[in-house]
């Protein structure tokens, strides 16, 4: 396989990796690292009247991904996978799938169901 | 206090050239998806200024976020407009999910053709588009509606 091959591999593995890994966490509610930014700390279980931050915790879900998915780009059996068109529309469905899906979560959420 | 107005200005100083460097490259991008000529130097160009402001911008959000959450969301949108909470919360997610785009878009060649991994490419830079513009029109609204 070829440099270029490497390079495509690595950019498709990078991108699914990632959206998997931040999407699971954000659907499925995996455990992550929250910031307290009133006490400037960091905690797995938050109280209920906590303000909190999951955010950061989502992106290190999101980079997780990314650092387990890159090295499989080595592989040469995964350079010619990432080749076929098909995988691409992968990566672009898991993509606008977790878009829409965090709208609608993040809509009926804060839009629908919190009165002000 | 100060650090925070700085901070947020350099945040919208930074987000304001990188709607630019986005949109230029989403609409390249559309025009290669319909088969017209685009020029390579610049569609080489723009993601890598894409990429470098987006993190830009994506650090110095990152930063001045905590006092954002607590000055801003939680004393105040939360409570009494809820949707501009939740407007703000899809854009972070969304430029989570858009930063391994930027980074494939930096990677994928720019100049094969009609190629599968081509057309993927442009549809990266136009998802991207649609990230930045969102974020950046919730952004400098937030700004104007409730600033640090």
């Amino acid at each position: 396989m070829s440099a270029p091959d490497r390079t495509n591999a690595s950019a498709i593995c990078l991108s699914l990796g990632a959206l998997l890994g931040y999407a699971a966490a954000y659907f499925f509610g995996l455990p992550k690292p929250i910031y307290l930014p009133v006490e400037g700390a960091w905690t797995f279980a938050p109280g209920p009247e906590s303000i909190t931050m999951g955010w950061y915790g989502l992106m290190l879900w999101g980079l997780a991904g990314a650092v387990v998915a890159l090295p499989w780009a080595r592989l040469s059996r995964v350079q010619a996978v990432c080749r076929r068109p098909w995988v691409m529309g992968v990566v672009l469905a898991l993509l606008v799938a977790s878009m829409l899906g965090i709208a609608g979560t993040e809509f009926v959420h804060w839009i629908l169901t919190h009165e002000p | 206090m100060h650090w925070n107005k700085l901070l947020l200005l350099t945040h919208a100083a930074v987000a304001i050239p990188l709607i630019g460097s986005s949109v230029h490259n989403g609409l390249l991008s559309i025009r290669n998806l319909l088969g017209r000529p685009t020029p390579v130097r610049l569609r080489r160009l723009y993601p890598q200024v894409t990429l470098a402001l987006y993190l830009a911008a994506l650090l110095l959000g990152s930063i001045i976020y905590p006092a954002f959450r607590v000055e801003v969301r939680a004393a105040h949108l939360d409570v009494v407009h809820p949707w501009a909470t939740g407007l703000f919360e899809i854009k972070e997610h969304w430029v989570a999910l858009g930063i391994p785009l930027v980074i494939a878009q930096v990677l994928l060649p720019s100049d094969k053709g009609r190629a599968p991994v081509t057309r993927f490419r442009d549809l990266l830079g136009v998802a991207t588009m649609i990230i930045v513009v969102w974020a950046g029109v919730v952004g400098l609204g937030l700004v104007v509606m409730e600033p640090l």
